[in-house]
């Protein structure tokens, strides 16, 4: 930790010429972040004679990841979405060059006096919950309404014809499982052939979609206040029902899918999203996005085992995302598919 | 073979999650010891029935290919099913019967992709056999998730 301490000292006074005397303090990593290394660290310097401490966070590419994403994509969104109202970190450097630190890295301003809560306990939020719950599904809403160009985040991004939001998502993830598995799911195909045969209608319009919203991706405080929405890696343009039905996945709420993100009861969420996005849920397409969550889940912890399983990255989480996580959400598709089945003969 | 592996197991559990987590610096090693406690408990729990419901499935699937045998007319896909029927394990090693399995459920897959194409009550039947199964061994198959307040 000290090597990475003191590389990292050396970045920064590299990226800020007009400081001197720069030192890191403090450097931990911090557990979960399964695609990205992240670190917390102070940042001290002398700037124009006068003493700087910075609070500074540090996500560095892992030689494995848990997502295969672009680390310029969440970087962006960080600076796209900063100063929006959406409460996100401020972007401050994005390294691509791999001399420093090894790998490409970013670096960000680290919200102090917050944290996460584990998405696997049953009650992740105690008191605050009937606080955050509003805020939870109001930015989502927000997310979802803002005109992704106008910030200039979809500048780079592919612009999929409405028509193909879920064919692009649904092909992206299959092409991973199919890559990845390392043992067949029959429940997870016939999911799938039921998501190709049945498409959802079509949104409105493109939305920013930030691709893992859910409990755990998001900082607060103990007042309540939803501090910073994090780990912006999957974003993408799409369907913005798509990232409500992760939103309300019952991975994230301990299996209770009553309860989404255990925060509050399903239908006041949804009305609180609809609310704040302008959009009107289509129950058929939301339908469609759950049942996609699941897949797409799937997708992610098969690949987290087939790291773990042939040593490419053996990060505890990896082997509990594999396991944990794959049983819920084939238990998730045991409970729908039957039902789905049955509708579609009818 | 005594202490049992999942007394073993859960043992060593709240070992890492309230002695050794709580004594290591920084938060992501104490998380990595919380989650391979985790692991290990549920690891435990595997052991104990990780033979028990893998035989159980593949009873089941080779009982369900013997029905579908006698129904489906494909004559490749009814050939295919005859022959998984009548195969039998001559191992109970858990990577044995994983493979063993895996091979039967990328026949279920099959079976399930024809039966999605045909029409006849009997396919629907026999595919709402099959969710059952699925259903059962999800749930047999459930990790445990110990109480942590």
């Amino acid at each position: 930790m000290e090597e990475l301490a003191k590389k990292f000292a050396e970045y920064l006074q590299h990226k800020m010429p007009h400081v001197s005397d720069v030192e890191v303090r403090d450097l931990s990593r911090i557990h979960g972040g399964a695609s990205r290394e992240t670190y917390r660290l102070m940042g001290h310097w002398v700037e124009e004679g006068a003493a700087v401490t910075k609070p500074l966070i540090l996500r560095r590419d892992p030689e494995v990841s848990l997502i295969e994403t672009e680390r310029d994509l969440e970087f962006n969104a960080y600076l796209a979405f900063h100063g929006t109202g959406i409460p996100v970190p401020e972007a401050l450097f994005l390294e691509l060059d791999t001399k420093w630190l090894e790998r490409p890295f970013f670096v960000m301003e680290q919200i102090t006096e917050s944290e996460a809560a584990s998405p696997f306990l049953p009650d992740p939020y105690g008191d605050l919950a009937d606080k955050l719950a509003p805020q939870f599904f109001g930015i989502l809403g927000q997310i979802s309404a803002h005109e992704p160009d106008a910030i200039g985040l979809a500048e780079n991004m592919d612009h999929p014809a409405l028509d193909a939001c879920w064919r692009e998502q649904l092909d992206y993830w299959v092409g991973e499982i199919d890559k990845d598995a390392l043992e067949p799911n029959p429940l997870l195909r016939s999911a799938i052939r039921w998501l190709r045969r049945n498409p959802p209608p079509p949104p409105a319009r493109l939305s920013m979609v930030h691709g893992d919203y859910r409990t755990g991706n998001f900082l607060y405080n103990t007042s309540g206040e939803i501090t910073a929405i994090l780990d912006w890696e999957m974003c993408h343009l799409g369907d913005p029902l798509e990232d409500l039905a992760w939103a309300i996945d019952p991975l994230w709420a301990f299996e209770n899918g009553d309860r989404p993100a255990s925060l509050m009861e399903r239908e006041a969420a949804l009305a609180l999203w609809e609310e704040a996005s302008g959009f009107k849920i289509n129950r058929t397409g939301l339908l469609w996005w759950e049942i996609f969550s699941a897949v797409k889940g799937l997708a992610i912890w098969i690949s987290a085992g087939k790291e773990f399983q042939t040593g490419g990255n053996a990060d505890p989480i990896m082997g509990l995302s594999s396991w944990y996580c794959t049983d819920v959400h084939t238990r998730v598709l045991a409970k729908w598919m039957p039902k789905l089945r049955a509708e579609e003969r009818s | 073979m005594k202490p049992d592996v999942p007394v073993v197991m859960n043992q060593f559990f709240g070992k890492m999650l309230l002695e050794l987590g709580p004594a290591l610096e920084g938060t992501y090693a104490a998380g990595s010891a919380n989650v391979m406690g985790l692991m290990m408990f549920m690891a435990g729990a595997e052991y104990e029935r990780g033979a028990q419901v893998r035989v159980e499935d593949i009873a089941e699937l080779r009982d369900i290919f013997g029905e579908a045998a006698g129904l489906v007319s494909d004559a490749a896909l009814k050939q295919k099913l005859g022959e998984a029927a009548q195969g039998s394990e001559t191992s109970l090693r858990i990577s044995q019967l994983d493979l063993a399995h895996g091979q039967l459920a990328n026949t279920l897959i099959e079976l399930q992709d024809f039966l999605e194409a045909t029409q006849a009550d009997w396919a629907a039947a026999l595919e709402e056999r099959i969710y059952v199964h699925l259903a059962r061994s999800a749930e047999a198959r459930r990790m445990p998730y110990p109480d942590m307040g």
